[in-house]
């Protein structure tokens, strides 16, 4: 058979050249907000301290082991209550001062200390209870409860006690911008762009000699500039670029495992959206399916679809989505009008009035989710705007996102985000009254109580139906208006090997990364 | 045949176009809790059993096919199987189309790995086109993952090449059948470094060529069989998520999957609990 003979006749391999000295150059959605892994609050920020810190405990990007480059040995003690970890010699931070034990046990005090505002530490505050040096190297954290596997609840980065004055730390200290860790490179952020500069450790041994982090931007552009090969990669490429980077021979698309979901935030402070059947009315209002359409470029029907509905805090393939509640593909005005007007909105002249007052809507939108949904606040302005809502709207960037939207300081009256979460979906800091990343306040005694009954199940039954219940709750409640999950797609240059891609972390496997020059 | 009562259930004669009868899942139980919530499993001896239920009613669509299937259905057989042996026959070969392998020796050669060890490639390869791609990548001892890399997308280049030559042209149907060929490179080298023992680069080329099998909209490489392949392997190593996804994703399609929905939930939930806390991040 001439095909085979011909397949056959394949011969040996013409190697690239490893390129040593290489510089990566991607573009992310942001420059990150803080360098400084207690106050990162975006993914960006996420993949970026990956590169300069050491977590704990990682879990490995292809075969989940769980696996440390600074732990050398660990032994559980105290009858469950405490963990005896024992740190390899010879690391080094990117200042040259030796690691030791003084550095763990100043991390987790600093985690503990009231005067660190990080809602990164909160969550280990609730199961670590303190940690003591037992030697050069020795550490022993203690925990408020016994722990069945206490390395997988360990998976903070360690952070350099030498650098600051106090365990009280601060985001505004110059750490955030120029840290020192122990990672594979040592970084700086400047203006524009973030660089990453190779640090030679015994536990790390990278091949690439410096990253470049850039602002994304214009979709096209970020698309033309890695076609040409001004950068090698970009970390979230626009749904409506992928099918062209698929089919081109000098660019990979890869997966980039991630549960994120968007949403419309509804500011349920603001007396015109008190009531939930306004809420109800603007689920109704919102056509998701045209949204999608127009901004992402998927048409009714298509298969495969990278984004797909969904009607709670959820993505449809977790446990927890309850699939009993139904999605909204599509608006439905007559009803919207109905719940309107039943909650006591009038309209005058086309337009919605609480007493005699129009409602305008002030809308934000998080800047970088314009990328992957083109002109997205527009069209839901539209959309607001047809069925009678005056609105005003606006990007927000991301520190103005992290410092007042988040931290419920905007006057936003909607606004359009997304959250990302990695295997652990909590979400009780998003709508409990005491939560955390509550943006707008909200407050519900029976969202509380489901909660509550999800922190404090005993069995993993318990906390599915704890979640499902909650889901439907927040499906009628609406402090969200529930959009979509869109699947997270990076691309890189050919030339780059061994660029396994760790889900959520990112860079977790940066030493294998190479640039081979063909 | 297997008209088979499994469990105590009888899952009716095998018969072409029909359904074994079965319902899921198999088991209900209730926890020894106070709220006693319910718990729903499956019994993967009868996902066996439905297996060769579905296996009999083939060979009763079609009973030509009988002595060719040890062959075709080599990729699939357990352990406890026998090897398939011969080559197919020529009216045989249709039933390659669409498949990652380019002819029966490829057949052969992936049986040979499973048989004895990645070391067949040097037996094969001047037989099987996968096994003359994948030669320079084994040095006696090791696959090398980046060669097996780099000669899937040469072998994929070489045929889309020699199907210009053969249809005078460039058509549009040639990349996604040459995208058939990257995959049978990769997935044969993944099961040579399964059995050489490395674990960690055989995952990387499996990620690969589910990777590079989800092409988009409506992607005719999609195996679901292999990629619940992958999503096994993701759950052996205890990481749920990407198992979720890929099963979510097939479900429309093959409802039949949604068995496997009830212990992986159940498995998520556990893994979350002794997991490391997170915050939403924006």
């Amino acid at each position: 058979m001439e095909l085979r003979r011909t397949f056959l006749a394949l011969g040996g391999l013409a190697m690239g050249v490893l390129g040593t000295g290489a510089t990566l150059n991607y573009f992310e959605e942001s420059l990150p907000t803080s360098l400084n892994p207690l106050f990162g609050e975006t993914m960006v920020d996420s993949r970026a301290q990956e590169l300069v810190f050491d977590r704990l405990w990682y879990n490995d990007a292809v075969t989940n082991e769980l696996k440390s480059r600074i732990v050398s040995r660990h032994e559980v003690a105290e009858a469950g209550r405490a963990i005896k970890i024992t740190l390899k010699e010879g690391i080094t931070w990117h200042d040259g001062t030796a690691m030791t034990s003084k550095d763990l046990c100043f991390t987790v005090k600093a985690m503990l200390d009231s005067g660190t505002p990080s809602v990164v530490a909160a969550a280990y505050q609730e199961f670590i209870a303190g940690c003591e040096t037992q030697g050069a190297n020795q550490a022993l954290i203690r925990f408020r409860k016994v722990l069945p596997k206490p390395r997988a609840r360990l998976g903070f980065h360690i952070l350099p006690a030498h650098q600051f004055d106090s365990t009280a730390i601060s985001p505004d200290l110059e750490f955030s911008a120029r840290p020192t860790g122990t990672g594979a490179f040592k970084g700086a952020r400047a203006r524009r762009e973030v660089i990453f500069d190779q640090y030679s450790n015994s536990h790390h041994s990278p091949s690439v000699m410096q990253l470049q982090l850039r602002e994304g931007g214009d979709p096209l552009l970020q698309i033309r500039t890695l076609e040409g090969g001004e950068v090698q990669g970009i970390i979230v490429v626009p749904p409506g670029s992928r099918a062209d980077l698929r089919a081109s021979d000098e660019v990979t698309l890869k997966s980039y495992d991630l549960r994120s979901w968007w949403f419309v935030a509804v500011n349920t402070s603001n007396p015109a959206l008190q009531d939930k059947r306004v809420r109800q009315a603007l689920n109704l209002i919102i056509d998701r399916t045209e949204l999608r359409e127009y901004t992402i470029g998927v048409k009714p029907g298509d298969r495969n679809s990278p984004c797909e509905f969904i009607s709670g805090p959820f993505v449809q393939s977790s446990p927890y989505y309850n699939r009993t509640v139904p999605t909204v593909p599509s608006a439905n005005r007559a009803k919207a009008d109905q719940l309107l007007k039943s909650a006591g909105l009038t309209r005058v002249g086309g337009r919605w009035h609480v007493g005699d007052q129009p409602i305008t809507l002030k809308i934000g939108m998080q800047s970088n989710l314009n990328n992957e949904a083109t002109d997205l606040l527009e069209q839901v302005g539209n959309q607001l705007g047809d069925a009678g809502f005056d609105r005003q709207t606006s990007k927000v960037g991301a520190d103005e996102w992290s410092q007042e939207v988040v931290s419920g300081q905007s006057d936003f009256d909607l606004v359009i985000g997304k959250w990302s979460f990695g295997l652990v979906e909590a979400v009780n800091d998003l709508f409990h009254t005491n939560g955390r990343k509550n943006i707008f306040g909200y407050s519900d005694s029976a969202v509380d109580e489901l909660l509550n009954a999800y922190e404090d199940a005993v069995t993993d039954t318990d906390q599915k139906d704890a979640y499902h219940k909650l889901h439907a709750r927040l499906a009628d409640e609406l402090p969200y208006l529930f959009l979509w999950k869109l699947d997270t797609k990076s691309a890189w240059r050919t030339e780059v090997r061994g660029n396994v891609i760790t889900p959520y972390f990112y860079f977790t496997e940066i030493d294998s990364w190479k640039v081979v020059e063909d | 045949m297997v008209g088979c009562a499994c469990g105590g259930a009888d899952l009716g004669e095998p018969r072409a176009g029909g359904n074994p009868q079965t319902t899921l899942p198999h088991y209900r139980f209730n926890e020894q809790t106070e709220r006693r919530a319910e718990v729903a499993a499956n019994d993967p001896s009868m996902l066996l059993a439905l297996s060769e239920w579905h296996l009999d009613a083939a060979k009763v669509a079609y009973p030509q096919i009988a002595s060719a299937l040890p062959l075709l259905m080599s990729s699939w057989r357990l352990p406890v199987d026998p090897d398939a042996e011969g080559a197919l026959e020529k009216d045989a070969f249709a039933w390659l189309f669409a498949r990652s392998v380019l002819c029966s020796e490829d057949m052969l050669f992936l049986q040979a790995v499973d048989a004895a060890g990645a070391g067949a490639v040097t037996e094969w390869a001047d037989k099987s086109p996968l096994a003359a791609a994948l030669a320079p990548a084994y040095n006696g001892e090791k696959v090398d993952r980046e060669v097996v890399l780099d000669q899937s997308v040469r072998l994929m280049r070489q045929a889309q090449a020699a199907m210009v030559v053969l249809s005078g042209g460039e058509a549009g149907h040639h990349r996604p059948f040459a995208l058939f060929v990257r995959l049978g490179v990769l997935r044969a080298g993944m099961r040579m470094a399964d059995k050489a023992g490395q674990y960690r680069d055989a995952g990387i080329l499996r990620l690969e060529a589910l990777e590079r099998m989800e092409g988009g909209k409506g992607s005719v490489q999609r195996d679901p069989a292999f990629a619940l392949s992958v999503a096994a392997w993701d759950v052996n190593n205890r990481s749920p998520l990407r198992p979720e996804d890929i099963l979510h994703n097939l479900i429309p399609d093959f409802p039949a999957l949604g068995a496997a929905r009830t212990p992986l939930e159940a498995l998520h939930l556990r893994l979350n609990r002794n997991a490391a806390p997170s915050t939403p991040v924006h």
